[in-house]
């Protein structure tokens, strides 16, 4: 989610991540940054200080009481260093001064990506896979295996939380969180592993994808 | 018919009713008034020469030994003649008569009077021929005409503008209030310039039921805003704490599935909350409108983003975009949504191995722009068509998860942006959403408002 009242910057911004795969919600006001972080669950939050019915700071610190779980990047024209050491005691997973380039901002947040989950580089093994999170890609030995960009969603989001189970709720929700009133179909997200399965099967047996019967998916490493 | 155009129709039919009947009775009236005229006449001339005999004797017509007298103008018009008569009842009487003048008979209106001097008694014929009485009555009658015509015309005309004029308040109170309103935002409540205190009336009733409207719409969005707002906070707390407890290891399987099914719930109620939080801030306003949207473009984002929901239906989606059309002023993430979620419809009622097809195009007739979402799905049951686009309403296909707004949604945001929605359906065979764009140099609705 980006939260920024300066319109033209926020557009660009939201263009920029679009080509890169993410989709975004824009929230130009406090009030409707809270809306939108109560209703839906977001994997990045693109914060802006200066807001004109708050200030950022305040929207951080009640959010991470709210037990916000997405990672909040800090933008703000304000250079001091008082505000940067204080967004990032409130729970801000990094922080960058306007004016800043947009494959920096990208560079940034895939590191925290990978800090989040443990991962000391962008390419994670996962059987006899590699799974690039940045290049948004799959290899078996060099090789690219086709997926499509909901299957590439499902398995990342699977690799990222490894070892743990996701329900076909969640799974849902990070694949079409931002559509509304699209209902909840678990069969999507079946048809999808089994593509998954099927695909990755032409190169090896993706035995480390586990279905956890009656609970969803899981990636064991 | 306007009340402006009947009055106008009345006025017409009337003043030739009145026209019509003046010509028919005029003749009669105007040929009684010529004789009247004519008599009254006879008999001022009948005095002037009774005066003169009283006074000059009767020597002054007839000379000694002349027993009458006769005297005609030049065209025979009129004659004068007095003659010496036995003595008898007097006469005194006006009528018509035919008199032989030289060699030809001349019909005359004639005074006859008889009365004594000097111990002999005589009659006075005093006459006017009808020939010229009727000419006189003639032209009479003509200027009569020419003038009810022109009176006749100018008062209609009159009363036609002041009619108009009467009624240029209960125009602007149909224009201004009944017809140009779209939306309770953009009342305009105005009271409109009248002198006339039936109007003033009907415009400050209909004023003061919109007033009304405009506070019960505001408080109903207000409210919607406001409890979305205060509900969606707490749910996304629990929606956390929930994801944090599923990663718990020690957790039972069971508590682990009590937590999911409390997830699913939660879920939905955030589904239903956010959607009509999503109809609030459309009906208020609050998305901006300022990008120009291609069809085309619009049809390929979403064909591609519900591609893999097409195939987990094994279902074809055919998108033919003929003549690519540009919206302006609209807001591309809300089209988005609409599209995605008529074709995401199209999907969940289809049949397996069905089609979906999105067509886009100038209609036949009216040459408007319209994109038709098209499945072969189950159809719709007619007695439900009109209820369809109503919050919460589920079909009787609708599976347990829908929350029953999509369709809400789609039309808030068509509404948004002036677009027409028409629904077509055969039960069975399927059903088609035929989106009818404004047409580009329509002005925008907000634009449009601000005008007024």
């Amino acid at each position: 989610m980006i939260v920024e009242d300066e319109r033209t910057l926020a557009k660009e911004l939201a263009f920029f991540l679009h080509q890169h795969n993410f989709s975004c919600d824009v929230a130009r006001t406090a009030r409707a940054a809270t809306d939108c972080l109560a209703g839906g669950s977001y994997d990045f939050v693109l914060l802006d200080l200066g807001l004109p019915d708050g200030d950022g700071l305040q929207l951080l610190a009640e959010a991470k009481q709210n037990e916000l779980t997405a990672a909040v990047v800090v933008l703000t024209a304000r250079g001091a260093v008082e505000d940067r050491i204080r967004g990032l005691e409130l729970g801000a997973d990094d922080y960058l001064a306007k004016p800043f380039s947009l494959p920096e901002l990208l560079a940034r947040m895939h590191a925290i990506t990978r800090r989040r989950f443990g991962l000391h580089k962008p390419t994670v093994r996962v059987g006899g896979f590699e799974l690039d999170v940045q290049q948004r890609r799959v290899l078996h030995a060099g090789q690219e295996v086709a997926l499509s960009v909901k299957e590439f969603d499902i398995l990342s989001y699977l690799v990222l939380h490894r070892n743990r189970v996701l329900t076909r709720l969640q799974l849902t929700e990070h694949v079409w969180g931002n559509l509304p009133d699209t209902g909840f179909d678990s069969n999507y997200i079946d048809a999808h592993i089994k593509n998954l399965r099927r695909k990755l099967g032409q190169f090896a047996e993706p035995d480390f994808l586990e279905t956890v019967r009656g609970l969803g998916y899981r990636v064991k490493l | 018919m306007k009340l402006g155009t009947k009055f106008s129709l009345y006025n017409a039919v009337s003043r030739l009713l009145l026209l019509v009947l003046l010509v028919g009775v005029l003749p009669l009236v105007m040929s009684r008034v010529a004789l009247l005229t004519t008599d009254q006449r006879l008999a001022q001339k009948k005095d002037k020469v009774l005066r003169l005999i009283y006074r000059q004797g009767i020597g002054a017509l007839l000379t000694e030994g002349q027993t009458s007298y006769g005297s005609y103008n030049l065209l025979k018009e009129e004659f004068i003649s007095l003659e010496e008569i036995p003595p008898g009842p007097n006469i005194n009487v006006i009528e018509d008569s035919k008199r032989a003048v030289e060699d030809e008979i001349v019909e005359y209106r004639v005074l006859s009077y008889s009365f004594a001097q000097g111990g002999r008694h005589y009659l006075l014929e005093i006459g006017r021929s009808t020939g010229s009485i009727g000419e006189t009555e003639r032209n009479f009658r003509q200027y009569a005409l020419v003038l009810l015509l022109v009176v006749g015309l100018l008062t209609s005309l009159a009363d036609v503008a002041f009619f108009r004029y009467l009624l240029e308040p209960l125009g602007t109170i149909i224009r201004q209030r009944l017809r140009n309103v779209r939306h309770p935002a953009a009342f305009n409540l105005a009271p409109i310039r009248t002198s006339t205190d039936d109007f003033r009336y009907l415009d400050e009733s209909i004023r003061e039921m919109m007033t009304t409207i405009r506070a019960s719409f505001q408080k109903e969005r207000k409210f919607i805003a406001d409890t979305s707002h205060e509900l969606l906070t707490p749910l996304a707390v629990l929606q956390y704490r929930f994801d944090n407890m599923l990663t718990d290891e020690t957790l039972s399987d069971e508590n682990l599935v009590k937590i999911m099914e409390s997830q699913r719930t939660l879920h939905r109620l955030r589904g239903v909350i956010k959607s009509l939080l999503l109809i609030s801030k459309v009906e208020n306003d609050q998305f901006e409108r300022d990008d120009t949207v291609s069809v085309r473009q619009l049809v390929e984002e979403v064909s591609e983003e519900i591609q893999d929901r097409l195939l987990v239906r094994t279902l074809s989606l055919h998108p033919q975009v003929a003549e690519d059309y540009l919206l302006p002023q609209a807001n591309r993430g809300l089209l988005f949504t609409l599209l995605f979620n008529l074709v995401n419809n199209a999907i969940k009622y289809n049949r397996p191995d069905g089609h979906i097809y999105l067509i886009g195009g100038r209609q036949p007739g009216t040459g408007r722009y319209a994109l038709e979402v098209r499945d072969t799905g189950q159809g719709i049951p007619k007695g439900q068509l009109p209820h369809l686009f109503e919050r919460f309403h589920k079909g009787a296909a609708a599976d347990a998860d829908s929350f029953g707004l999509g369709l809400s949604i789609v039309k808030t945001i068509a509404d948004a942006h002036q677009i027409e929605i028409e629904v077509n359906s055969i039960p069975g065979l399927g059903t088609s959403f035929i989106l009818l764009l404004p047409q580009v140099g329509a002005e925008a609705p907000l634009v449009a408002a601000e005008r007024q």
